[in-house]
């Protein structure tokens, strides 16, 4: 709160900016977002709810640039999107929504969290690994298959992946969907320590609600932002 | 006749590698299409060639290449899924192809000619080939070895690599452009029907047989490689069509991973 605090009003620490950002998908007549401005400084910690098919999905992957919009504009850490998506990209942590992977992929979860440190030109090791997989206490699984890990466990080792990139923005696409209550709390705790001391801005798409203390709430309904 | 044997033999060798491991990246990276296209932008090549009364697999060659380089980015400049674009390719070229022949002067002499590049023959083999398939060879080892890392995340999923910043598309157009250009060198050597089976039959067995990325990479161009050269011997032993042999070969070995893999499961590390 307090490095938020000291930052309002600075232009420097607005790290996503959206202005007018409408999104359709291929083929839909009613865009999937409409006209959605938005502002996150560096540092908040901030919740994106509401209903099914709301939009958050979409507009978190506008955001990241892996969905393009009809119109509006977009800034991700001051770098235009999606034109410049790859650079951007390379400082945020993401973890998809329904992420699940059938058994006899051709993965172990070490490769799994090894390609996290692929596109920012960090080498990947059993040390950096591991640190990852101790944060969301998934040590055990290092050398299973990802395929043969419940969905919670997957979506765990996802997590790790993301957390491994240290990044300087983390998006998450309900990352409580499927692991249990008590992991739930145990990665809020995680995201509560990583933005309080180190910053890091976190976007959380949820439809239910985690105990934590975020800096904002916003709301979504038919693809617009009711409140926030 | 010997030294043909010879340069057959490396040449299947390298044929066989280099379709093993291209293999595995365009059916997990569902870009198997681009075999298609690009093999029959060799016929169509070549075709129009005899009609012109060009060299036809020089013009083949360079039509396929040209293909393989364009029809990734073409088909995201006009946002027509990429399936889509490879298989109206695949079929215009093969409209050509027959056009070409129908018009040719000398119909039945150039039907001949065509029917070579169906087919494949390890006679069409020359020292420059085989050269020209050793580079292509090292240059794809090389891509592999060096972009391990970002392929691997791509391969495991494409969409998670897009959002963490790999340069999915750059990727793509070059696994695209390398297994086009390899399908369209390998036609010589197996013929246009079979070489899919080169491409795709060695990937299938490693699939079954581990279940670690870099073990099937292996196995797909050991497989690969194996199934080329023992398809060559058999055709010379039993005095049948290469192509086929080869194809027989890789399916008998499909089938020993399938009951391996039935039994013993598949290996992991
Ligand atoms: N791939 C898609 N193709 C077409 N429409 C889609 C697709 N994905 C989502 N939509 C539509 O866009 C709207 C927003 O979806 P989404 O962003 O996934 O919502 P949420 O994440 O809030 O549940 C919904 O009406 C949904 O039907
Ligand atoms: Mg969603």
């Amino acid at each position: 709160m307090v490095a938020q605090f000291a930052s309002r009003g600075n232009l420097r620490n607005r790290v996503i900016e959206l202005e007018n950002v409408s999104t359709s998908y291929a083929g839909e007549l009613k865009p999937a977002i409409k006209n959605i401005s938005l502002e996150i400084r560096k540092g908040e910690i901030v919740l994106i709810t509401g209903p099914n098919g709301a939009g958050k999905t979409t507009l978190l992957e506008t955001i990241l640039g892996l969905l393009k919009p009809y119109e509006g504009k977009i800034k991700l850490l001051g770098y235009e999107m999606p034109k410049d998506a790859i650079k951007a990209r390379k400082y945020c942590g993401y973890l998809p929504q329904d992420f699940i992977k059938p058994a006899g992929e051709p993965f172990i979860v070490k490769d799994v969290v090894a390609m996290g440190f692929a596109s920012i030109g960090k080498n990947a090791n059993n040390g950096n690994i591991l640190e990852a997989l101790k944060k969301v206490k998934a040590v055990e699984l290092l050398n299973k298959p990802i395929g043969r890990l419940s969905a919670g466990q997957q979506q765990k080792v996802l997590m790790a992946r993301a957390l491994a990139r240290q990044p300087k923005i983390l998006f998450l696409d309900e990352p409580f969907s499927s692991v249990d209550k008590e992991a739930r709390h145990e990665i809020c705790d995680i995201l509560e320590n990583l933005n309080r001391n180190e910053n890091v801005t976190i976007l959380i798409v949820s439809h239910i609600t985690p105990k934590i203390e975020f800096d904002r709430i916003i709301k979504m309904k038919n693809g617009m932002v009711i409140s926030c | 006749m010997l030294t043909i044997l010879i340069r057959a033999f490396i040449a299947a060798i390298f044929a066989g590698f280099l379709c093993g491991l291209m293999g595995v990246h365009i059916t997990r990276l569902n870009l198997n299409t681009v075999a298609f296209s690009t093999a029959h932008a060799a016929l169509a090549g070549a075709a129009l060639a005899m009609f012109l009364g060009m060299e036809p697999s020089t013009i083949g060659l360079i039509l396929a290449i040209l293909t393989a380089l364009f029809l990734g980015p073409l088909a995201d400049l006009f946002h027509i899924p990429f399936d889509l674009f490879s298989m109206s390719l695949f079929s215009i070229y093969t409209a050509f192809a027959f056009i070409f022949i129908s018009i040719s002067p000398g119909g039945v002499i150039s039907a001949q000619a065509v029917s070579s590049i169906l087919w494949g023959s390890i006679l069409t083999v020359t020292s420059g080939y085989t050269v020209f398939l050793s580079i292509l060879f090292f240059l794809v080892l090389i891509y592999i070895i060096a972009f391990f890392p970002q392929l691997k995340s791509l391969l495991f999923d494409s969409k998670l690599a897009e959002a963490e910043g790999i340069n999915v598309k750059a990727y793509k157009y070059s696994l695209m452009f390398l297994s086009g250009v390899t399908v369209s060198l390998i036609l010589k050597l197996v013929g246009g029907f079979l070489v899919f089976s080169l491409l795709f039959i060695p990937a299938a067995s490693a699939f079954l047989l581990s279940e670690n990325i870099k073990l099937i990479l292996c196995f797909s161009a050991i497989l690969g490689s194996f199934s080329a050269v023992g398809g060559i011997f058999l055709s010379l032993l039993l005095d049948l069509p290469t192509g086929a042999c080869i194809v027989l070969m890789a399916t008998f070995i499909l089938i020993i991973s399938a009951v391996y893999a039935h039994f013993f499961g598949r290996l992991r590390k």
